[in-house]
């Protein structure tokens, strides 16, 4: 089996499958365009933008779903509903990680052009999000409320209607 | 943390929120307020399900909405809300609601970009005056209306002018002189829709619906009682162009009616008490779902399925039958019980709340099964034998809440065969 290396950040080097490596359009783009030669050896992929303990996740995501069927694009965008509760058992598990590693790994996915990674992700992330008041918001992500108690007052006024429960 | 992502990232997670959880971000701090804000695509949906009547719409946000679904919500705030969205608004629904036509004509004139209406169940208390002008001319993609009491389709007078190509009906009385001129007067309607006609509407016995401009690809009768004399002229003007028909609850002498349209490809039937003889031959159709209370041997009156769907069928042993649809290429058996009867050869098989008892409903051997989806079944211990043994042609697996999930990881993860495997609890 063909076998390519990758590079992080800090300058770890992984020797991975060449299918597993292609799940990422940004990896695609650098071989086609830079001509790296797969069949090269010592040619390293370096990716400065992922470092060792998350390329190290990347990698065992992709080579999970190395085969997954590509979703066909054909869906119309206004019939797609917002669904966030369709992660697969082992995805969440594999995601089941603290949130510094988690938001990480939705930069790596964008970085590397992962597209099922980014979405699996951000399904995990807005699940976080969902059915939680302002204030349980700010706690889980630690997000500083840097409203004026004036300006607090002002917004809550303007939304108060659709929290009627 | 999440404010510490690019703005890009943070939209992308917004995208998939729904409209009050991005409320809730606008109060929990300013990037957050200025985002959901800026970013008008992500709160083009607004649904208000009873909100009471002192509270005023103020929040600028709702200038944006494409899509407004309104249900229970006091009238007397629209006029102010639809003055400033008529543009953009592409869907409008209106549910349960006491209004004046007044009030909904006047949302509806600036409204030149709706693409769907629902009306439904609305009371709606109407003036000789709102009749005298109509709206203009609209062209709908979508009309859905239900009335509540029965007692009205007046508001087809105000949409005299309305082109629709879908459409759906439910309740239709036999006083519904205005909704019969209205369908007359369309000349591009391709699917109709009817269901919970009175008893004794006679829809289609009036001469006024014997001869259509339109010609209808898609025709659903639900709970339609009446006599088959004035319904088979009505479909006779359909004859060349129906492609997908779909009957609940209505006499089997409508299958009758249907049996020689040639480019009908796709049926639906439920609750229509077949007993021991099927009516008609239909080798024409590809897909057929078939559901509720149906016994006795149909399947092979449909000897070209490709697709099939069983829903709520108690087998019985005579359902050997499906063995003989040589064609089929994808079927779906949903809350049914104890299958006793064996799976023909498919590529496609779903399973969806089905009793096994421990019974294997198909041959395991030689099976071609290349896609199969297990939901919310029990005692489906065939499970563990077939993948151990007789997966050779599967390409996905896919197991949702059925409770030998854990045994079934466990035989894939030792499994050579490579499948693609999606387990959700």
């Amino acid at each position: 089996m063909q076998t390519i290396k990758l590079q992080s950040s800090d300058n770890e080097i992984f020797e991975c499958d060449l299918a597993v490596a292609k799940c990422s359009a940004t990896i695609r783009t650098m071989l086609e365009d830079l001509g790296i030669d797969e069949n090269s050896e010592d040619e390293v992929v370096p990716l400065p933008n992922v470092n060792s303990a998350i390329l190290r996740k990347v990698i065992q995501f992709c080579t999970y779903h190395k085969d997954d069927p590509v979703p066909s694009s054909t869906d119309d965008d206004e019939n797609k509903e917002k669904r966030t509760d369709d992660i697969t058992s082992w995805d969440a598990d594999f995601l089941k990680v603290d949130q510094g590693t988690l938001f990480e790994l939705i930069l790596a996915a964008n970085y590397l052009d992962i597209r099922s990674l980014l979405d699996v992700t951000c399904k995990t992330v807005a699940n976080m999000i969902k059915g939680k008041t302002p204030d349980e918001i700010r706690k889980t992500f630690n997000i500083k409320n840097d409203f004026t108690p004036a300006e607090e007052e002002q917004v809550r006024k303007e939304n108060t209607w659709c929290e009627e429960k | 943390m999440l404010d510490l992502l690019p703005k890009e990232l943070i939209i992308e997670t917004l995208n998939l929120l729904p409209s009050q959880s991005l409320i809730a971000l606008t109060e929990t701090c300013k990037l957050f307020n200025e985002i959901v804000s800026e970013n008008s695509h992500l709160t083009e949906n607004l649904e208000l399900h009873f909100v009471p009547e002192n509270k005023i719409l103020t929040w600028t946000g709702y200038r944006k909405y494409s899509r407004v679904y309104l249900e229970g919500t006091a009238a007397k705030y629209y006029r102010e809300i639809f003055m400033d969205i008529s543009d953009n608004l592409k869907e409008l629904q209106v549910i349960c609601l006491n209004m004046e036509a007044a009030i909904l004509k006047e949302i509806l004139i600036n409204c030149v970009n709706l693409k769907k209406l629902l009306v439904k169940d609305n009371k709606i208390s109407y003036k000789n005056e709102d009749f005298e002008e109509p709206l203009p001319q609209l062209s709908l993609h979508t009309l859905h209306y239900r009335n509540f009491t029965l007692q009205s389709t007046e508001i087809f007078k105000i949409l005299k002018n309305c082109q629709v190509r879908e459409m759906k009906i439910v309740g239709f009385s036999s006083t519904c002189e205005t909704l019969r001129k209205f369908i007359k007067a369309q000349t591009d309607m391709q699917s109709f829709a009817l269901h919970d006609a009175d008893k004794n509407s006679s829809i289609f016995s009036n001469d006024v619906l014997s001869s259509l401009d339109f010609k209808l690809t898609k025709l659903t009768l639900d709970k339609y009682s009446d006599d088959c004399d004035g319904l088979e002229n009505f479909l006779q003007n359909h004859r060349s162009s129906l492609q997908q028909v779909e009957l609940n609850e209505v006499k089997q002498d409508v299958l009758k009616l249907l049996q020689n349209f040639p480019f009908i490809r796709k049926l639906k039937i439920f609750e229509m008490f077949f007993r021991k003889e099927f009516p008609t031959l239909m080798n024409n159709i590809k897909e057929l779902t078939i559901g509720y209370d149906v016994t006795g041997s149909w399947a092979v009156n449909f000897s070209n399925l490709r697709f099939l769907r069983i829903t709520w069928i108690r087998f019985k042993k005579d359902l050997i039958q499906i063995e003989e649809l040589k064609k089929l290429d994808r079927l779906e058996i949903e809350f049914c019980c104890v299958p006793e009867f064996s799976i023909p050869s498919v590529r496609t098989l779903r399973l969806s709340d089905v009793g096994f008892s421990g019974k294997r409903p198909f041959q395991l051997e030689n099976n071609h099964i290349e896609d199969l989806t297990i939901e919310h079944c029990s005692h489906a211990e065939w499970l563990i034998e077939y993948l151990k043994f007789h997966s050779n042609s599967l390409k996905i697996l896919r197991i949702k809440e059925t409770d030998l999930s854990v045994d079934c990881q466990k035989v894939v993860n030792c499994s050579r065969n490579k499948f693609i495997v999606q387990i959700f609890n």
